[in-house]
């Protein structure tokens, strides 16, 4: 692939597309866009070519010459007519021509609804073209639900998601929970990129999503997290809204079938494990509040500002914070992305006394104890040295000894109560697995 | 005789954030703070937290920087410091100075008769405070030039008070306390302040008042027949028919320079001298030993009514008092250390040593800082078992090691101590014992060791090296053994000595 720098891209005009032919380019790669509708693609440095899917008719010749690499990214979103078999049609000549012009690496993007006995047109189109490219020694990238970057002008289901959380003031809590599996565009991008530059130990497969959520708490903290709302949650059972939708097919079936479609392709997906999905070809991904965030220093600001007010007892002023967040960016790439905390410690900093990393009430793995140790430190010392938090380490009124002796040991009384309560806790919710391992 | 002196790094440390006027006070209340304990760069943060607080000093992680590099070290079971800026390591010492007495020197080759008129003569020029009648006179050496030695302040002050008026119970667990004996001065000295008590001593003193080996290079650019170039890094030594040639660049993979000298004088310390040593006479893989100085770092708590004070104004961040701990059944007579005010430091530091959570940690901190002291303590070098080897590569490995004495050692050392110290209401702070990595001290000797009849890579009594005649050694590496106490003076009084029989024997006839 490195003296083969050429890269023919379906779908570039698509959401996923878009962000992957400027990585692509940014990467100095020649790429060659296969693309139905050339004005919707982004200016830049790229050849367009036309390519519809509805047509299996062979490409010039010139598109696959000297390229490393095809993408096939290209997916039919929205014309439910469309006859399976010839997007199916499609995948085979796209991989049959780019066999004859010996080109080295062939990915499918593929979905993780793919399933041949799936509810959706989407899933089982999806899985039959996996086997199509399996076939020919390809590589096959299953991301989960594709969030992040701009949204405008695609119809992808994030961008749905994103109109529903800007502009409604609740959120449905869909009755039994959707799960989805997020995965950030420029992270998979990355994934995609990883995958055609490794020419050794590749994998057939790539399961390229981050551990589940569910959906509502997806669309509660995309509206919190991109568009500083707090929607109201109202119960909502699925077969009211498959209801809802096969009245509004009818009705108006070129706007509501897309959505019967993907309503169908969600309430089939299980869930993977995340061990088996995090990181991906060497990726680690981020969290969805860097994700979600306009700004990627969102989520490291909001962490700061929770670890200052539970440290200090006052929120860090914005010196503190910004050095903070170039305090982790620089020290380590690895501290660059914000800490895995549920929304609850952000609003309610008291809450982080159940991960407190010294003392912790609840169960936490080892690199995060140690990761949110660091951070801890690192506030520590911000808050120190500034001069507005300063008084909070370096007493300037002395205090008399008997209140300082009785605030003292009462705070440590406390904390020695909650370590007990903590230490029964984490007892509790051994018992039954201790049981079990006794019974077998 | 003409001298050219070459050093590796560039420039010097720079404290240009610290104003003459500022005290700790002032500094934590001021917003330049920051850049004085955290850096711009956030220096603090890129290191262990485990190290010693004055190697996360963004100003000193400056001049430690790319040492380990340059030399290409690979470490195991090692932590090791060093600095190729002008001053190097006395940049950022804690600037104890003692001298070897005859016991010390029995392993060798040269008897304190031969080192007395040296250490005079280093104790005027670079100004050592301290005190000729107490307890630790005989330990750090009698001397008459000594400025006044620095009050112990604080809990210090109150427990060196306490000692004095009752020192029984220390003396009979073989417990020893003392002023400190320190290259820090205490009255105005050849332009160069006395201490003024501002507590920034961490930081760095913009008084000048603690000796750094920079202060020295301004006196020697003012003979004629000196000259120093800074960013030449030795690369290597070559010996000739009847000189050496040295290779000079900027670093060891580009020489750009050739230099021709009938006499070298290797000072690039202990690590730095024995690897050009060992690459001139081809000793390749070859294991040496490297001696190192176990430590171990307490907290000791005076309860009383300062709970709840304010820190004091007008402290010294250097250690406040010394101790000698009789050891009668161990291969060592002694061990030592130092003891500080726990005011100075930073309260973050001791955040993630407290048995309680983050936020309750930082209040107890802040309310129990001034009843709070800190101590370091020495173990002699003949605990240790560290291996240098250099590569034919040209890399350095360096093994760390110590003896199975070492940690009883320390145990039985501190064990006395706090047993002494309970008499005088202070006690150690359970659970506080933090032992240092190994080669943490920084008190690193014997790599190319004087001896009477030295073999290939050693040295004589003048600190020529066998095999290299002309190539004198005049730094820690010189040294036969190390005791447990601070070797610096030592190693500037050898200088001293070997560069006088140096100019003696060129004196043209």
């Amino acid at each position: 692939m490195a003296e083969q720098s050429k890269v023919v891209l379906t779908g570039a005009s698509g959401y996923l597309g878009q962000h992957l032919i400027a990585l692509l380019a940014d990467k100095g790669y020649q790429v060659v866009a296969l693309v139905r509708d050339s004005t919707k693609l982004p200016s830049g440095e790229w050849e367009s070519v036309h390519y519809d899917l509805q047509s299996s008719a062979e490409l010039p010749a010139e598109v696959f010459r000297n390229a490393g690499a095809v993408i096939h990214a290209a997916a039919n979103m929205g014309d439910q007519s469309l006859p399976e078999q010839m997007e199916i049609e499609a995948a085979h000549s796209l991989v049959e021509q780019a066999r004859r012009a010996n080109v080295e690496q062939l990915v499918f993007i593929s979905s993780c609804v793919a399933n041949p006995d799936g509810p959706s047109r989407y899933a089982r189109v999806k899985w039959a073209i996996e086997q199509v490219f399996l076939n020919a020694g390809s590589t096959i990238i299953r991301p989960g639900l594709i969030y992040g970057g701009s949204t405008s002008g695609n119809r992808g289901l994030f961008a749905l998601l994103d109109r529903w959380a800007k502009v409604t003031p609740f959120v449905p809590t869909f009755l039994p929970p959707l799960w989805v599996q997020p995965i950030h565009v420029d992270d998979l991008c990355e994934i995609i990129l990883n995958s055609i530059e490794e020419t050794n130990d590749r994998l057939p497969i790539y399961e390229a999503a981050a551990g589940g959520i569910h959906l509502t708490a997806f669309l509660r903290r995309l509206a919190w997290y991109r568009h500083h709302r707090y929607p109201t949650m109202f119960p909502f059972p699925i077969s009211l809204v498959s209801f809802a939708a096969a009245v509004g097919a009818r009705a108006a079936p070129l706007i509501s079938t897309y959505y019967v479609e993907r309503l169908k392709g969600l309430r089939a997906l299980r869930r993977r494990p995340v061990s088996e999905t995090h990181p991906v070809a060497g990726v680690t991904l981020r969290q969805l509040v860097d994700g979600l965030s306009a700004s990627p220093r969102r989520g490291l600001l909001e962490e700061g500002r929770a670890l200052g007010r539970y440290l200090n007892g006052q929120y860090p002023g914005y010196l503190v914070l910004s050095r903070y967040v170039r305090a982790l960016e620089q020290t380590t790439p690895s501290s660059k992305h914000c800490l895995k905390l549920a929304p609850l410690y952000l609003r309610w900093p008291c809450a982080l006394r159940l991960v407190d990393p010294k003392y912790p009430l609840c169960q936490l793995t080892p690199d995060f104890r140690d990761e949110i140790a660091r951070r801890f430190e690192f506030m520590a010392a911000l808050s120190e040295s500034n001069p507005s938090t300063a008084a909070k380490y370096h007493a300037r009124k002395p205090a008399l000894l008997p209140i300082v002796a009785l605030d003292l040991s009462l705070r440590i009384f406390a904390d020695i109560f909650l370590r007990g309560l903590g230490a029964i806790a984490r007892l509790g919710s051994r018992l039954p697995k201790l049981a079990r391992t006794q019974a077998n | 005789m003409r001298v050219l002196m070459l050093n590796a790094g560039r420039g010097t440390t720079d404290h240009s954030e610290i104003d003459k006027h500022d005290t700790l006070r002032r500094l934590r209340q001021s917003s330049k703070h920051w850049k004085v304990m955290v850096g711009e760069r956030f220096e603090r943060f890129g290191i262990d937290r485990s190290a010693s607080p004055k190697y996360r000093v963004p100003s000193y992680r400056r001049a430690l920087a790319e040492f380990e590099q340059h030399y290409a070290i690979r470490t195991d079971n090692f932590t090791v410091y060093g600095s190729l800026m002008s001053g190097g390591l006395s940049n950022l010492w804690g600037a104890g100075v003692s001298r070897f007495d005859d016991a010390d020197l029995e392993e060798f080759p040269i008897t304190f008769e031969d080192l007395r008129r040296s250490y005079q003569c280093v104790t005027q020029r670079i100004g050592v405070s301290g005190s000729n009648d107490d307890d630790l006179s005989d330990f750090h050496g009698r001397e008459e030039s000594l400025q006044p030695p620095i009050v112990p302040r604080g809990n210090g002050g109150f427990l060196y008070s306490r000692y004095l008026f009752r020192p029984k119970p220390a003396h009979k667990r073989g417990v020893f306390l003392g002023h400190n004996r320190n290259a820090i001065l205490t009255l105005d000295h050849q332009g160069r302040q006395g201490c003024v008590n501002c507590g920034l001593c961490t930081y760095g003193c913009a008084g000048q008042s603690i000796w750094s080996a920079k202060h020295d290079l301004t006196k020697l650019l003012q003979f004629p027949n000196f000259s120093y170039r800074d960013g030449a890094f030795v690369s290597y030594l070559r010996r000739l028919n009847t000189s050496y040639e040295i290779g000079v660049g900027s670093d060891r993979h580009r020489v750009t320079r050739k230099i021709r000298a009938k006499q070298v004088v290797l000072a690039s310390g202990t690590i730095g001298s024995a690897r050009l040593v060992m690459d001139a006479l081809g000793l390749y893989d070859k294991s040496r030993e490297l001696l190192s100085s176990m430590m171990a770092v307490f907290a000791l708590i005076m309860p009383h009514w300062r709970i709840g004070s304010l820190v004091d104004e007008g402290l010294v961040g250097a250690s406040q008092l010394s101790f000698r701990v009789v050891m009668p059944d161990s291969r060592e007579r002694y061990s030592s250390g130092y003891i500080f005010l726990a005011d100075t430091n930073p309260i973050s530091d001791f955040l993630t040593y407290m048995p309680f959570n983050y936020p309750l940690s930082r209040r107890i901190a802040r309310r129990l800082q001034p009843i709070l002291l800190l101590g370091t303590c020495y173990l002699g070098g003949s605990y240790s078992r560290n291996t240098m080897r250099l590569r034919p590569s040209g890399d350095v490995e360096i093994h760390g090691g110590c003896t199975s004495a070492a940690a009883p050692a320390i145990n039985t050392t501190l064990t006395r101590l706090a047993g002494a110290l309970m008499h005088y209401g202070t006690y150690l702070l359970p659970g506080s014992i933090n032992l240092g990595n190994i080669g943490e001290d920084a008190h690193y000797a014997g790599t190319v060791p004087m001896r009477t009849a030295p073999r290939a890579g050693e040295a004589n009594s003048h600190g020529e090296v066998q095999g290299l005649p002309g190539v004198y050694v005049v730094d820690g590496s010189a040294l036969t053994a190390l005791p447990a106490k601070v070797h610096t003076l030592t190693i500037m009084a050898n200088a001293d000595r070997i560069a006088t029989t140096m100019a003696t024997n060129n004196q043209p006839c």
